[in-house]
């Protein structure tokens, strides 16, 4: 089969990369991954195309920020989608869990933590959002056990789940919606109180840098040290030159989305400000649901790959067989990833319900869906194994310019359904193909 | 070793040719797999192909059989030029490739599997009884009485390649190309096959034969032709030819030793102790002991116990028994238990559930061993790192390039990446299981030195093996298992293949002896 595996030898390589276009050279050098590369071009291209059908009406700060505040939550829940469709499960009860959490969240602080500490207790949001993970760990704990232990097939477990939770979502109130939330919770929902302001943001923008940077210096001096081929220095300077412009110029669409005029007004009213001719611009910076899901972000991606767990996770997706007689305790593992998912479904909730200021009994339908087709837009593979956090989070930006774009567009619901459905199928088709090619 | 002749290459008189290539070459990107070769077939031979992993030998069978179409050089079948479009194009001209990796979908049963994709019909629902039928006599003409009715995925890997070429010789045929047909599979059944490429033969059809063991290759073949390095060095009439030739030619240099100089064997302590251990529906009652530094073979027949009964040992299957290591009676659940309390083991099945195939070789190394590479809550990819470099030196892992995939080692190389892994672990037993299937000569030499230096480091070993040769080369001991019974044990002098089938078949010396021969 592989027999041309141990004939080629240094000098072929060699050969091989004199007789490579520029493109290829430079992919090469940078060792980007074309994938995420295509990925990004392929977003780029919606956002460009929006953009010029809505006449300039996509590509401004202020969409831009709409945008990352309404993805942080299928952001989140897709990097724990990515290890539980590795390990070739699928859940497709998290909508209902975070609708389910979410309520349980928003009666703890409206109906059951009052009594003892009245409202607007600067606790509040801290034990709210404790009880609701605990409450998320402990229903993926239950749905895990089954799937790993009883040997229920995780497609029906979750089918059930779906039902159950939501049906125990509107058990809580009998269907009541319940509102208004806790101030200090309502941050996790961004704006313009739950926003970090300019100086934040920029300070959040020079971490990133110094961040990038530090690594490309580290994976440097450890190749060194290993005698490993390293990237060419103009490589290593340009890597680090654009992820350091990407962090500043995020940083810098969202300090220029200022602050609603009334909004302002009342801030002036109550910090003795006389408005300014022209009005007062006060910047929104990053929104914190958007930070939350950076922050859960590079927490999994260092799970995924830094940790014995997300070894364990890769390993048991390429070969189940393989793990357990490599002396891995497979169900345990398994159990392990569904804890995690209910975990990252209710912060999910914490942040769509801060978001809403209010928990309802409908809220996270349909998020499975939108959950499971981030992952696998980001090139998470059904058949096992495969999967990034990067690309599952770059695939919900994905999703959410798309159906953010439309609604600018003014399209109607049912046809935005339609082109959210074509447009996954072809992509998990385009991404078929490229498998092909590079294999 | 004394002076060895140079066979001259033959050519039979071009009377009737059924397949020619000439001047084929294949390459891979800028890779050339395959370089000038030229082959021509003529109808009742028997035409072995040899060479080492990496010779192009799998590579020139998917070109002959229309599964590869040839970067340069022409094809001609019966004198016709042609170019495959594709197997089953090259089937349709009589020409059939029994695979060397096992193609079968595993849950459905072997008759379904015989006639996947030509299903007999009567009107329009499947007439599955003459099916059933034409499925019992195919496999019964290979010797192998297996029921149509049964699932594939409860066949042993021998029985399944058996499957795998009845269904192949299904299809009216010409040529029929063998890509290691007697990988997995026993004596008894190795000798059945050689049986029906008889028949094959007889009715003038033309066989070629990739196959690793040389004495089986001089048995069969009428011709030999050998490929070095996607070269080919020459075709050869197989009278001329002894297995050391066939060896010398294939690796370019001389391999007279293929197992190593053993310095009288000095085992210590008893290691383990299994008593009366019953593996339900594959062993009854096997006992046995294995000392420090000592190297124990099992023999046996496909699907005498073998492999089940160790892996009932190591936890891997529900088994009664006792089980004593180091004296102290132990009873492991899982292989996590085992391997924790030193016993490490390694499957046949090097693809299927030894490996990630897709995961790089880094990750494959450490996986088992995890636990020696994680400080504080991470991975420590330093020492990662260091133990790759310390595998590839330690173990010969040749590999161009270290980000490879597992999948993209040879077979060889997988094989010692796999005892690299387990060798992380720091065992006190070692179980091997068909240490070198499908594996070349050149790096059979060198498991064969990394299983001998492991006993005389200390640890014990268990091998088990179908190939006889390999047991009686590097054990001291070989226990010999018949229908999931400990049939018998040899060693010394009396470790010889015809004692070894008496053992395993129930058969006579006499019958044992003829036996041997032939494999």
């Amino acid at each position: 089969m592989n027999e041309n595996a141990s004939t080629g030898s240094n000098s072929t390589d060699g050969a091989r990369a004199a007789e490579l276009g520029f493109f290829a050279r430079f992919i090469k050098a940078t060792e980007l991954d074309t994938r995420l590369l295509g990925m990004v071009l392929a977003l780029l291209l919606i956002w460009v195309t929006f953009d010029v059908l809505s006449g300039g009406l996509f590509l401004t700060p202020r969409n831009l920020w709409n945008l990352s505040v309404q993805t942080a939550s299928i952001a989140v829940m897709a990097t724990g989608m990515v290890l539980v469709i590795v390990t070739r499960n699928i859940d497709l009860s998290v909508g209902s869990i975070l609708g389910f959490v979410g309520m349980i969240m928003g009666v703890a602080q409206t109906e059951w933590l009052p009594p003892f500490l009245g409202f607007e207790n600067p606790a509040t949001w801290i034990i709210t959002l404790a009880l609701g993970i605990a409450v998320g760990a402990a229903i993926g704990g239950l749905q895990g056990f089954i799937i790993a232990f009883l040997g229920v097939p995780s497609f029906i477990v979750t089918l059930g789940g779906l039902l159950v939770w939501r049906g125990a979502a509107w058990w809580v109130t009998s269907g009541r919606t319940v509102a208004p939330m806790d101030s200090t919770f309502r941050l996790m929902g961004g704006g313009p109180a739950g926003s970090i302001g300019a100086n934040w943001s920029w300070v959040v923008g020079v971490i990133a840098c110094l961040g990038i940077v530090g690594l490309i210096i580290n994976a440097r001096r450890q190749r060194k040290r290993f005698n490993f081929p390293r990237r060419p220095v103009w490589a290593e300077i340009l890597l680090g030159v654009v992820g350091s412009a990407l962090a500043l110029g995020a940083v810098a669409v969202a300090n220029s989305y200022p602050w609603p005029i009334g909004i302002v007004r009342r801030y002036a009213e109550e910090h003795n400000i006389t408005m300014p001719e022209g009005g007062l611009f006060i910047p929104h910076g990053i929104a914190i649901p958007v930070l939350i899901a950076i922050v859960v972000g590079i927490v999994m991606t260092f799970v995924a790959t830094r940790t014995r767990f997300g070894r364990y996770v890769f390993a048991l997706g390429g070969n189940p067989e393989a793990a357990e007689l490599a002396g891995i305790n497979t169900k345990w593992v398994i159990m392990k990833i569904f804890i995690l998912m209910g975990i990252l479904c209710a912060i999910s909730a914490a942040i769509s319900t801060a978001r809403l200021n209010a928990a309802t009994n409908a809220q996270g339908t349909l998020d499975e869906l939108l959950t499971i087709a981030a992952a696998v837009i980001g090139g998470t593979s059904l058949a096992g194994g495969v999967g990034t956090i990067a690309g599952a989070m770059l695939g919900a930006v994905m999703m959410q310019s798309l159906s953010s774009g439309m609604v600018l567009l003014g399209l109607d619901t049912p046809l935005q359904n339609i082109v959210v459905g074509v447009v996954l199928v072809i992509a998990v088709w385009l991404d078929t193909i490229y498998r092909r090619r590079v294999s | 070793m004394s002076e060895i002749l140079t066979p001259s290459p033959t050519d039979p008189p071009p009377a009737e040719t059924l397949l020619e290539a000439t001047s084929i070459s294949k390459s891979f990107g800028p890779v050339e797999v395959l370089r000038d070769i030229g082959l021509r077939l003529v109808p009742g031979e028997v035409h072995a192909i040899i060479g080492e992993n990496g010779a192009g030998k799998s590579t020139l069978m998917k070109i002959l059989s229309g599964h590869l179409a040839p970067s340069k050089g022409t094809l001609k079948v019966n004198g016709e030029k042609t170019a495959f479009t594709g197997p089953v194009d090259a089937e349709e001209r009589g020409i059939v490739l029994v695979h060397q990796e096992i193609l079968l979908a595993p849950d459905l049963t072997v008759a379904q599997n015989i006639y996947l994709g030509r299903e007999l019909r009567r009107g329009i629902v499947l007439d599955e009884r003459t099916m059933a039928e034409g499925a019992h006599r195919a496999v019964l003409d290979l010797g192998a009485d297996i029921d149509p009715k049964t699932v594939v995925n409860r066949l042993s890997i021998a029985q399944r390649q058996l499957v795998q070429i009845a269904r192949a010789l299904l299809v009216p045929h010409r040529i029929v190309i063998f890509d290691e047909p007697t990988a997995s599979l026993t004596p008894v059944e190795t000798k059945a096959l050689l049986k029906v490429i008889g028949a094959i033969k007889a009715k003038n059809a033309a066989i070629l034969y990739i196959s690793h063991r040389l004495p089986e290759v001089k048995t069969i073949a009428d011709r030999v032709t050998v490929l070095r390095d996607g070269k080919l060095v020459g075709t050869y009439d197989a009278a001329n030819l002894e297995p050391v030739d066939m060896a010398r030619l294939m690796v370019g240099r001389d391999v007279s030793k293929l197992y190593p100089e053993r310095a009288e064997a000095k085992t210590g302590e008893t290691v383990l102790e299994v008593e009366n251990m019953t593996v339900p529906g594959f062993t009854r009652n096997a006992s046995f002991s294995l000392k420090r530094g000592e190297i124990l073979g099992f023999a046996g027949l496909v699907g005498a116990g073998r492999t089940e009964l160790l892996e009932g040992i190591i936890g891997l299957r529900p088994a009664n028994g006792s089980v004593r290591l180091n004296g102290n009676a132990v009873q492991f659940k899982n292989s996590k238990q085992s391997m924790e309390a030193g016993i490490v083991y390694l499957s046949e099945d090097r693809k299927g559930k030894g490996l990630l195939l897709g995961q790089s070789l880094k990750i494959n190394l450490t996986l088992a061993g995890l636990d020696k590479f994680v400080r504080g809550m991470l991975i420590d990819r330093r020492r990662e790192d260091q133990a790759l470099d310390q595998a590839i030196r330690d173990f010969d892992i040749r590999t161009r390039n270290r980000d490879l995939l597992a999948g993209q080692l040879s077979g060889g190389n997988q094989q010692k990446l796999l005892l690299a892994k387990m060798m992380l672990l720091g065992p006190k037993v070692v179980v091997i299981d068909e240490p070198t299937r499908g594996i070349d000569i050149g790096t059979k030499e060198q498991i064969y030195k990394f299983i001998t230096g492991l006993a005389a480091e200390g640890k014990s070993v268990i091998v088990i093996s179908s190939e006889m040769p390999e047991l009686i080369g590097i054990c001291d001991r070989i226990i010999v298992m018949r229908n999931g019974e400990i049939a018998g044990e040899v060693a010394g002098e009396h470790m010889t293949e015809a004692e070894i089938v008496v053992l395993a078949t129930g058969a006579t010396m006499k019958e044992a002896a003829l036996v041997a021969e032939g494999a």
